[in-house]
């Protein structure tokens, strides 16, 4: 992989705990292959969820 | 992926006519570097507009007139053909581009290995359909007029090139995706809500608060009702008691009392027998009436013929028309499976169907007898039986209690008004309780459903952030790296002079570009473009017409040195003889580079391959 684009994957997911890294890491490069599937996307949407808190906003 | 150019065909074309380029160093690969000795008028310019149109699809746009044009000065022919033989991954395709004068019309066609002979449209491999844009193709099919392009400050092509070599679009592809994994997944899961957001969860969550507000507010009535029945009840009772009490004080009276009192009981549990078993008999509306009954009859015969639910009963007949045997045991035969699969269809309905075939067995069966009249009969015997055991105890209890019997049963029909309108109040609180609490379980669904579309949503949106981010620092770094490059090249092929570009932000910006000659914009074209191309995911043919008409001697060195450089996978160059001198002749004797030359005569249009024709292409025209 270029390697412009991998340091831009780098700094993208650098913010985010190790495994979410890992999981958006992992689904950046296969997507630049086109190399994913639907439930690689879900896999990553359900370790969000497991990883960060819910934004909440105060009931008006 | 790897795409070059084999060469291309044209007949009955204008300026060209027929003519044959063969690109090919052997049957599998082409030269890297090819020059084509075309002159002035002899069809340099439709040879790089038939290549961009074959290769973009942007004939498809071209109207009538344009696609006349085409058509050979005197020539009376009905068709012009144009067939561009390129290798993509090593897999050889024939792009045909057809013009019908007639029509005015274009037709694209393709063959290739895979498809067997030649079929209509442009049979690319669909990632090089989506990449092979007009704007793009004109980056690698070169034309004098994308040097304007890309100074230009008001095209986005740069970036747009950027993106699509690079593959950076499959990330914008990548985030529509997670837009439909979380639709998908949102209807699978049947969720209905409307709520997206953290203020759509709120106001499910307020809903659900207002709900289980009201739900135990209608709890605390009725249980405040339900203990001032209670507190009646027992007053009741006590009335009762006080009754009983005073008719005691005759023994023989007591003891009918008594009596009355037992008999009541077994009169109440058969009433609550009788009572039970009319309901049941009632439930079925052909026992209820005659007329009911006649009416469903007619109904039953009215309705169509019974039909199978389509998902549990479609695999019967498939099975069934693979038989050897009928169900009714007689042999099968062609003719009677083809028959089973072609009426199959007039024996299935949807699903639903299920609920009418049940509804009209269960009309068709339905029949009447005398059973809910004789129910209703002995019900009516023991109401009449015990309202005389009532009648007999309150004449026992009045002849008994006198005045003070009076009184207390005064008291006791005030009581009895008053728990009857209790127990109407009762009834309708209890209702209010029952359609408040499935407010409540509805509005807590719906707050479970939108609290789980929107932690997805946020989710998603996290995601697509990630994905956005990576995207952009993507652009910007190979932004960066290309700008780096190009002026690296620049600072070498233009040494007398600082040209350099500052940012490519959608397009180039050049420093202090004013007073910048045209070869210096060329330069500044070439050496982009060769920056952008290295490393991208596509090697792709770079074909370039007049490369090196406004450049001076020097920097066409350069500039020929740099596009030889191995930058491109091949390098296609359209001359003309005034550009040979520096710009050509540096290849001389190579065994990677072709020569070839069109040469019009008074037979048509010949190419000639070699250097000899090529270097003397000059000396042929001057005469």
């Amino acid at each position: 992989m270029n390697e412009q684009i991998r340091d831009a994957i780098e700094a993208a997911v650098a913010p985010l705990p190790d495994e979410l890294q890992r999981a958006c890491r992992r689904l950046l490069e296969n997507a630049l292959t086109a190399q994913y599937r639907d439930s690689d996307v879900l896999m990553a949407l359900r370790l969000f969820e497991q990883e960060l808190p819910l934004e909440e906003e105060p009931a008006s | 992926m790897k795409i070059t150019l084999t060469g291309w065909k044209c007949r009955n074309i204008r300026g060209l006519r027929n003519i044959d380029i063969n690109l090919r160093r052997t049957p599998d690969s082409p030269y890297p570097i090819t020059f084509i000795m075309m002159p002035n008028g002899q069809g340099k310019t439709t040879t790089m507009k038939l290549l961009h149109a074959t290769l973009s699809g942007s004939a498809e746009h071209w109207s009538a007139e344009q696609v006349r044009e085409y058509r050979p000065v005197g020539s009376t022919a009905d068709l012009g053909s144009f067939d561009l033989s390129l290798l993509i991954n090593g897999v050889s395709y024939v792009l045909t581009l057809r013009l019908d004068y007639r029509s005015g019309t274009v037709a694209y066609l393709t063959s290739s290995p895979a498809r067997g002979g030649q079929e209509p449209g442009r049979g690319l491999p669909s990632e090089l359909l989506r990449v092979f844009s007009e704007q793009f193709v004109r980056r690698f099919i070169f034309d004098g007029e994308l040097v304007g392009n890309i100074l230009n400050s008001t095209r986005r092509d740069a970036e747009d090139a950027l993106r699509y070599l690079y593959k950076l679009d499959r990330l914008s592809d990548l985030r529509s995706t997670v837009d439909a994994v979380i639709e998908a997944e949102q209807s699978a899961s049947q969720n209905d809500t409307d709520a997206k957001t953290a203020k759509g969860l709120s106001r499910n969550r307020n809903a659900r608060d207002r709900a289980r507000d009201i739900h135990n507010q209608n709890l605390i009535d009725l249980s405040k009702k339900q203990s001032e029945l209670g507190d009646t009840d027992n007053k009741i009772q006590d009335a009762h008691r006080r009754l009983t009490e005073l008719a005691r004080q005759d023994e023989a009276a007591s003891r009918r009392l008594e009596e009355l009192a037992n008999a009541r009981k077994q009169i109440d549990k058969g009433i609550e027998r009788g009572a039970t078993s009319l309901l049941n008999l009632l439930r079925d509306p052909a026992l209820a009436s005659p007329t009911v009954h006649t009416r469903l009859s007619e109904l039953a015969a009215s309705m169509e013929r019974l039909k199978l639910p389509e998902n549990t009963s479609r695999q019967f007949f498939v099975e069934l028309a693979e038989a050897d045997e009928c169900v009714c045991g007689r042999p099968l035969g062609d003719s009677e499976r083809q028959a089973i699969r072609e009426r199959a269809e007039g024996y299935l309905a949807n699903d639903e169907y299920g609920v009418v075939n049940s509804i009209k067995l269960a009309v068709a069966r339905a029949q009447h007898d005398e059973s809910v009249l004789v129910a209703s009969l002995r019900l009516k015997e023991s109401i009449v039986e015990r309202r005389l055991n009532t009648n007999e105890e309150d004449r026992i209890l009045a002849q008994q209690g006198g005045e003070a019997y009076q009184k207390l049963q005064d008291e006791l029909r005030d009581l009895q008004t008053e728990q009857s309108l209790l127990r109407s109040e009762e009834t309708v609180l209890r209702q209010r309780v029952e359609d408040s609490a499935r407010d409540l379980l509805d509005a807590e669904r719906k707050l479970q459903q939108a609290t789980e579309t929107v932690r997805l949503v946020q989710c998603g949106n996290l995601l697509k952030a990630v994905i956005a981010e990576a995207e952009e620092r993507a652009l910007h770094n190979l932004k960066q790296e290309i700008m780096n490059k190009t002026n690296e090249k620049l600072a070498h092929i233009i040494r007398l002079e600082e040209i350099r570009i500052d940012d490519i932000s959608g397009y180039l910006l050049i420093h202090e570009r004013s007073g910048i000659s045209m070869g210096q914009a060329l330069a500044t074209a070439y050496s982009y473009l060769a920056s952008l191309f290295f490393g991208a995911a596509f090697e792709l043919p770079f074909v370039v017409d007049s490369p090196a008409g406004a450049l001076d001697l020097e920097v066409r060195r350069e500039v020929a040195s740099m596009l030889a450089s191995g930058l491109f996978s091949q390098l296609v160059l359209l001359v003309i003889s005034s550009e040979r001198d520096g710009l050509a002749t540096p290849f001389y004797g190579r065994d990677d580079t072709l020569f070839l030359t069109v040469i019009q005569n008074e037979a048509g249009v010949d190419t000639v391959s070699g250097i000899e024709a090529f270097n003397s292409f000059q000396s042929v025209q001057s005469v």
